[in-house]
């Protein structure tokens, strides 16, 4: 058995607002990307990859759509008769552990506490936490291995690029390699700040994180990063691991925009599509993409199950997509069943699931501001 | 053991396809892929869930490595069952004797355990070889309703083709008359499909003659049926008039995987009636900014630069720049480099076409005579400016040349 057990936090933890309509229907984790994936099949795959067995996931509200993506977890052979996948929605009786009258978490820890019974059975004795908003494809089994070898208390999974990222916790490590001070800051205004960006991403003892948990209870503490990594910074030892990958957090409807695009960048699809660590997701059958004699496509990322009669250009198009003859589409991101009529011009757009854009109708956003046309909706 | 089932499907895929040459040297036939994400086998397969019979045997003979890997619990088709699900059968030796598959009849009777332990009402038997999307549950209502011994599913084809086949001749209530396996001169173009439906009860009698028989070639089209008829038994035809194409050769392999890209009626992109397939994780397929794809199927994983044309890839098949690709099959992983050419070809499984190489050739420019599709086998690399002429099989690596 691989000892190494993962949690997810499946739910959005700060800017949710930010993504505007991308989240009317749904959890942002769940938020489509990349032409077939969703948010979490990123941090559930690179733990599969790492040979994790069991992987809880953490949910809060809006939550429909993650169930059904993850279902019992057969897509990524997380099925099974012990451990597997489990789905932890929100509990009622951790009330106790939260503010009266809200009905968010507080912060990673306090989402803990209301499922410290889970924790407590866990049969590993390592954890790896890690926020399903990341985008990132990286092996973990080599994080753990390191966490194992430098006899941390934590390792913090850190990039020494984060253009991409809006890192809210930076770190300052010692000679040791131990960390000497944690910058946290959950609105991205570190951007510019010193040290080295941390992904939301750590790995530490089940032993540990049962402490924490209580200790965060005890003291009123809810976050992961200032409960834990700051408070205790002098008597842990919290090592790092730098992974040198792209790695990002869609955060906001611009940010997703310009992340989906970056997937045009072949370095950018090699770093999260590598053929010995593939990123795993629900299987729809679809026939494969048919592109008719009048198509014209210029870079674009497609997925299976499109038909595609007019011009691509620049863009992402999800799984069974249509696109009309004379229909002109540049610079967006159309998301599942999206159908375009003919002669439609769309630019800087992106569509959400089922909508349907009618016979030569004009949409024009701009690369800074996409617009976002919600699920379900009739141009 | 196991609960009643109405009725059972047996798929016979065991044959080698050896007119598929070497395509099918490391892979049994049904495991061949198909039509940009598919195997051939996935037709049956999924014809079988699609019409609600959710027992499936699968007997296999030749290389059945691929293929029962493929098929695994198969949990693709919907056919991960605690009761029924699909079954993949191999010969067998039962104490001092066993042996392999005589004839199709005879695969079938050395498997006869296996179906009674449903003890079912019916049987349909499907060969693994072609591609049709086919409603197994109307054939059986008429045979039915026809209260048949045996139905056969029947297709009609071009009076100069008849001779091909095993033909029928039905009368007002499509009962068979007669039926003539390949004749000179055909009473009829009805042409059987290799479908049959059985009333499991008469079908184990005749199985059970037939193995007692030792004159008979053990094989459903040319000693069942005609036993059948010659017992009086009721032997009905089942009229198809959808697409229906055998994938058997070379030429019909290409054909029928260029029908895929004009096909209204197999309908790939209908969602009414899917073909399930293990679906590979691979990313969508981008396609780059010179690249020129026009009516062709792309599939997740590939990787364009280059130009495609009148052809169908599958997952993650490489196209470099400037590199030209017409009425072509490009199979799984295979990886054509900046500036090759491949046309009228079938380029298999990781198969590697290295810059400058040409591999077939336009009808146009080539005499009659000449002229055929050209096969690269799977894994096979052609080397740089390598010509690989229509109608030639590459089975091993050809070195590189230098340019002329």
């Amino acid at each position: 058995m691989n000892n190494l057990h993962g949690i997810v936090f499946g739910y959005s933890t700060e800017h949710q607002q930010g993504l505007r309509e991308l989240v009317d229907h749904r959890t942002a984790p769940s938020i489509p990307f990349g032409g077939r994936y969703r948010l979490i099949d990123f941090v559930i795959s690179i733990m599969t990859n790492a040979g994790v067995t069991d992987i809880g996931v953490l949910m809060e509200e809006r939550y429909q759509s993650l169930l059904d993506h993850l279902g019992a977890g057969k897509d990524w052979d997380l099925s099974r008769k012990l451990g597997g996948l489990k789905l932890l929605p929100p509990f009622a009786l951790a009330e106790s552990h939260r503010h009266k009258g809200s009905n968010n978490y507080f912060g990673v820890m306090d989402a803990l506490s209301s499922v410290r019974t889970y924790v407590e059975r866990i049969r590993q004795d390592y954890v790896a936490i890690a926020d399903a908003m990341t985008v990132a494809n990286f092996d973990l089994a080599k994080v753990f291995e390191n966490h194992l070898q430098m006899g941390a208390d934590v390792t913090a999974v850190c990039l020494p690029d984060d253009r991409y990222l809006d890192a809210t916790v930076r770190f300052k490590f010692g000679q040791d390699g131990w960390a000497t001070d944690v910058k946290i800051c959950k609105d991205g205004s570190l951007q510019h700040a010193e040290g080295i960006a941390g992904l939301g991403f750590y790995i530490l003892s089940k032993e540990l994180l049962l402490s924490m948990i209580d200790d965060c209870a005890e003291h009123g503490e809810y976050d992961f990063e200032s409960g834990v990594l700051l408070r205790h910074l002098s008597e842990l030892k919290i090592g790092s691991y730098i992974v040198p990958v792209f790695a990002a957090r869609p955060e906001t409807t611009q940010l997703y925009y310009e992340l989906s695009m970056k997937l045009l960048d072949s370095q950018v699809r090699r770093d999260l599509f590598p053929r010995d660590r593939t990123v795993k997701t629900k299987v729809r059958d679809e026939a494969p993409t048919y592109y008719s004699p009048d198509s014209r496509s210029k870079n674009c990322l497609v997925a299976d199950g499109c038909y595609i009669e007019g011009d691509v250009e620049d863009s992402i198009i999800f799984r069974g997509v249509k696109i009309h003859p004379g229909a002109k589409v540049k610079g967006c991101i159309l998301m599942q069943d999206t159908v375009v009529e003919a002669g439609a011009e769309l630019q800087c757009v992106i569509t959400d699931k089922d909508t349907r854009i009618k016979e030569g109708r004009m949409l024009m956003g701009h690369e800074s501001y996409p617009i976002v046309i919600s699920k379900g909706s009739e141009v | 053991m196991g609960n009643r089932k109405n009725v059972v499907a047996m798929i016979l895929a065991g044959g080698q396809g050896s007119r598929l040459y070497v395509l099918t040297t490391k892979v049994a036939k049904p495991a061949v892929p198909f039509g940009g994400k598919y195997r051939i086998i996935d037709f049956p397969l999924s014809n079988c869930i699609n019409s609600d019979i959710d027992t499936v045997g699968v007997l296999t003979q030749y290389r059945p490595q691929e293929l029962n890997a493929y098929i695994g619990n198969g949990q693709p088709w919907d056919l991960d069952r605690n009761d029924g699900g699909v079954h993949v059968l191999q010969p067998y030796m039962t104490g001092s004797t066993g042996e392999w598959y005589k004839g199709t009849a005879n695969a079938i009777y050395q498997n006869m355990d296996f179906i009674e332990q449903y003890d079912p009402e019916y049987v349909v038997i499907l060969g693994g070889d072609h591609i049709y999307k086919m409603d197994y549950a109307k054939m059986l209502d008429q045979h039915k309703r026809q209260n048949a011994a045996a139905t056969i599913a029947v297709i009609e084809v071009e009076w100069e083709e008849a001779s091909r086949f095993g033909i029928m001749s039905v009368d007002s209530e499509n009962r068979i008359t007669e039926f003539v396996e390949k004749p000179k001169e055909p009473k009829s173009n009805l042409a059987s499909m290799g479908i049959y439906v059985f009333t499991w009860s008469k079908l184990r009698d005749y199985l059970n003659a037939d193995e007692a028989n030792p004159n008979s070639k053990n094989d459903f089209g040319g000693d069942i049926i005609p036993a059948m008829l010659a017992a009086g038994e009721t032997v009905v035809a089942h009229k198809f008039d959808g697409y229906w194409k055998d994938v058997g050769t070379i030429n019909s392999l290409w054909d029928a995987n260029m029908d895929m890209l004009i096909n209204p009626q197999l309908d790939a992109f209908g969602s009414d009636w899917k073909v399930y397939t293990r679906n590979p994780t691979a990313p969508p397929h981008y396609i780059g900014k010179n690249a020129r794809v026009e009516h062709s199927i792309v599939p997740e994983g590939c990787e364009i630069e280059g130009d495609v044309e009148n052809s169908v890839l599958f997952h993650s098949v490489m196209i470099g720049e400037g590199a030209k690709v017409r009425y072509s099959v490009i199979m799984p992983g295979a990886v054509i480099d900046p500036g090759a050419v491949v046309e009228y070809a079938i380029v298999a499984e990781d198969a590697h076409v290295a810059a400058g190489a040409h591999v077939g050739a336009d009808p146009k420019d080539t005499h009659p005579d000449k002229w055929g599709i050209a096969v690269v086998a799977a894994g096979v690399t052609i080397g740089k400016n390598r010509t690989v002429e229509p109608k030639d099989m590459i089975d091993s690596d050809l070195a590189d040349k230098e340019a002329k």
